[in-house]
């Protein structure tokens, strides 16, 4: 019992002593970007032979249409967060859409208006999936 | 003139609408109230239950009654133009304890100064329905069809109403159901502006794009500016001694690039206008430029506007296309040395800080996919089939015209020899071309405008995550171009002050 007592105490401490020096190493691994294993020059890496080069990539952009009374007609604007518009269309709310976009890599999220609906989007298995329907409803 | 005909168009397109004269609400998967529909409900939403759904898969089901207010329990129709006759509804309570059990029928007018969504006080005119006994256990919930007219006064008016079913009650905790709703009347809201009603838009051009949104609002035969990369240009860069590997400072020729995809109110392409700016050469040897549209043939293009080039190796089709080539390919310039010389006549460009800056010209020129009718030349060319993927821009070496590098995996054009792929460095493959024998590339694209190397400055030197993203396949720094804090060293980068 005592053993068990003691070993739960080392292991304590152990965890105090090397947890901040975890936490330095992580940093230390961010702040130099040339980690042990990387090439020292162009010529020295080691690519993955399915590796395409391409620092953008090809997204699938899905409208999902929603039944309206009438034919409403408008312009759905694909946008990056920080604002820069990507794609225009002209939407009818009641017609699915597929389309492909280019986005950087680095892109996760997309903005996209149509007229008053506004809705930011996760970039899931790239693929964008947007429907009209926001989760307020418009009450007074 | 040609405005009031648009606008007088689009009011023929809504008054055939209201021939259609019932706006519905039944509940149904994939149509309960929502912005989408511009139905509203307060305390009601759409509920199944075997013993208490009226018809279908889904009724509307109220909280629990304790309010004898109208503005507790509430389902808003959408703006409407109201027409002549009953609505109609089916009702029911759901048997468990109520005292009393109510519902009324209101008419909300627009009100312009009514807050945002421009809902005045209820006209005067209402209808009521009091559940009779017994309003609970046994018998009470049997469904009531309920039906009640529309006032004379609003029937068939210009002005837009929004119905408002209420229910109230006291006493117990029993609730009701609803389903089937049918008001006479034409649907006048729109979902994309906030369900406000509906207005006449002004499309100048007629094309079905409002103008505040037309880029062309004159113009029926373009709609959209689409620009690749959307924030700032890209960047291309090349090494040029292609099958054997090089330097890798990617300086041999570099270029800043953007497009703006025209389309029209049908998502076709009508043009694409270039921009291509060399920036920089680091090389000896004196190379062209062009691209290749991957999956648009050559005689789908109009016509190719705005180049000057010219070489004894260049050959082009009346369109402006390159001869001889089964894809679209556009050769934007044969000479490097041309387009950006170098003051002391020597070569290298923008690549020695000592140097002297030559400041790059732009390049401009279009390629139209449609003739001035905006008619296609042979088919439709829709931003579904044809996205940045498809461009493959690529450099002719040292002005021979079978030697080209591309990006890494993409196609070589018609043009490109077969007897060098394969030789010295180069492990081109059959759908992987391009990749010399460890996998390096010849050719970089970046979708931003980022500095090139100074000369013979290796290129994981200057951007201190592009190792990481390339030995993690991608996965990490995928946005090591940044110019984010420790991203670059700016040492060995030709930056220009």
């Amino acid at each position: 019992m005592k053993n068990i007592k003691s070993f739960t105490v080392a292991a304590i401490l152990l965890g105090m002593i090397s947890m901040p020096s975890c936490k330095k190493d992580v940093e230390l691994q961010k702040e130099n970007p040339v980690t042990p294993g990387s090439a020292a020059s162009f010529k020295e890496m080691k690519v993955n032979t399915a590796f395409n080069w391409k620092s953008a990539r090809v997204v699938t952009l899905k409208i999902e249409a929603s039944i309206t009374p009438i034919k409403i007609l408008n312009t759905l604007v694909v946008k990056a967060e920080s604002g820069e518009v990507i794609f225009k269309k002209l939407q009818n709310m009641d017609e699915t859409y597929i389309g492909y976009l280019t986005l950087p890599n680095s892109m996760k999220k997309v903005v996209i208006n149509f007229g008053s609906i506004t809705k930011t989007v996760d970039i899931v298995s790239n693929t964008i999936d947007f429907n009209f329907v926001t989760e307020s409803i418009p009450v007074e | 003139m040609k405005l009031i005909k648009n606008l007088a168009l689009a009011a023929i397109t809504f008054l055939s609408v209201q021939l259609n004269a019932q706006v519905t609400m039944g509940f149904e998967p994939g149509y309960t109230p929502s912005n989408a529909n511009c139905w509203a409900a307060g305390a009601v939403a759409a509920y199944y239950s075997s013993s208490t759904v009226i018809t279908g898969g889904l009724s509307g089901r109220t909280n629990q009654l304790t309010s004898s207010l109208p503005t507790s329990t509430w389902i808003k129709s959408p703006w409407m133009k109201m027409g002549s006759g009953n609505i109609t509804m089916n009702v029911r309570l759901d048997g468990n304890p109520a005292t009393s059990r109510a519902l009324r029928v209101r008419y909300i007018p627009y009100d312009i100064n009514a807050g945002v969504y421009k809902q005045g006080p209820a006209i005067a005119d209402s209808s009521s329905y009091s559940f009779a006994s017994p309003v609970s256990g046994t018998g009470s919930n049997s469904v009531r069809s309920l039906s009640f007219a529309i006032p004379s006064s609003i029937a068939n008016t210009n002005a837009v109403y929004i119905v408002m079913i209420s229910f109230m009650g006291s006493g117990g905790t029993g609730r009701a159901y609803i389903d089937d709703i049918s008001i006479p009347g034409t649907y006048w809201a729109n979902p994309s502006n906030s369900c406000l009603p509906l207005t006449l838009i002004t499309d100048t051009d007629g094309d079905g794009v409002q103008d505040s949104d037309d880029a062309y609002p004159n113009d029926a035969i373009r709609a959209y500016d689409n620009f690749y990369p959307a924030k700032t240009n890209g960047t291309l860069m090349f090494e040029d001694l292609w099958p054997s590997v090089g330097d890798y400072d990617f300086n041999d020729l570099v270029l800043g690039y953007r497009y703006n995809t025209v389309t029209n109110s049908s998502n076709n392409i009508v043009e694409i206008k270039y921009e291509i700016t060399p920036k920089a050469i680091g090389a000896s040897l004196n190379n062209g430029f062009g691209f290749m549209l991957d999956g648009i043939s050559y005689d789908n293009i109009y016509s190719v506007e705005g180049l000057k080039n010219d070489a004894e190796w260049l050959s082009l089709n009346k369109n402006g296309t390159e001869a001889e080539q089964k894809t679209a390919t556009i050769i934007v310039f044969t000479s490097a040395n041309a387009v950006l010389p170098n003051p002391g006549g020597s070569s290298g460009v923008n690549t020695d800080p000592k140097g002297i800056y030559v400041k790059p010209t732009t390049i401009n020129f279009t390629v139209r996919f449609r003739n001035d009718e905006g008619k296609p030349v042979n088919s439709d060319v829709s931003t579904k089939d044809f996205t940045s993927e498809n461009f493959n821009p690529f450099i002719v070496i040292n002005q021979v015209r079978d030697q080209e590098i591309h990006l890494p995996t993409y196609n070589p054009s018609n043009k490109a020899t077969s007897k060098t792929f394969g030789t010295s460095d180069d492990n081109s493959k059959e759908g992987n071309y391009y990749k010399s024998k460890n996998g390096l590339p010849w050719a970089l694209n970046i979708p931003a405008e980022i500095p090139n190397t100074i000369e013979k400055a290796d290129f994981i030197k200057a951007y201190n995550y592009f190792s990481y993203w390339v030995e993690s396949a991608g996965k990490e720094y995928a946005d090591w171009y940044e110019d984010n804090e420790k991203y670059r060293n700016k040492e060995v980068l030709y930056i220009v002050k």
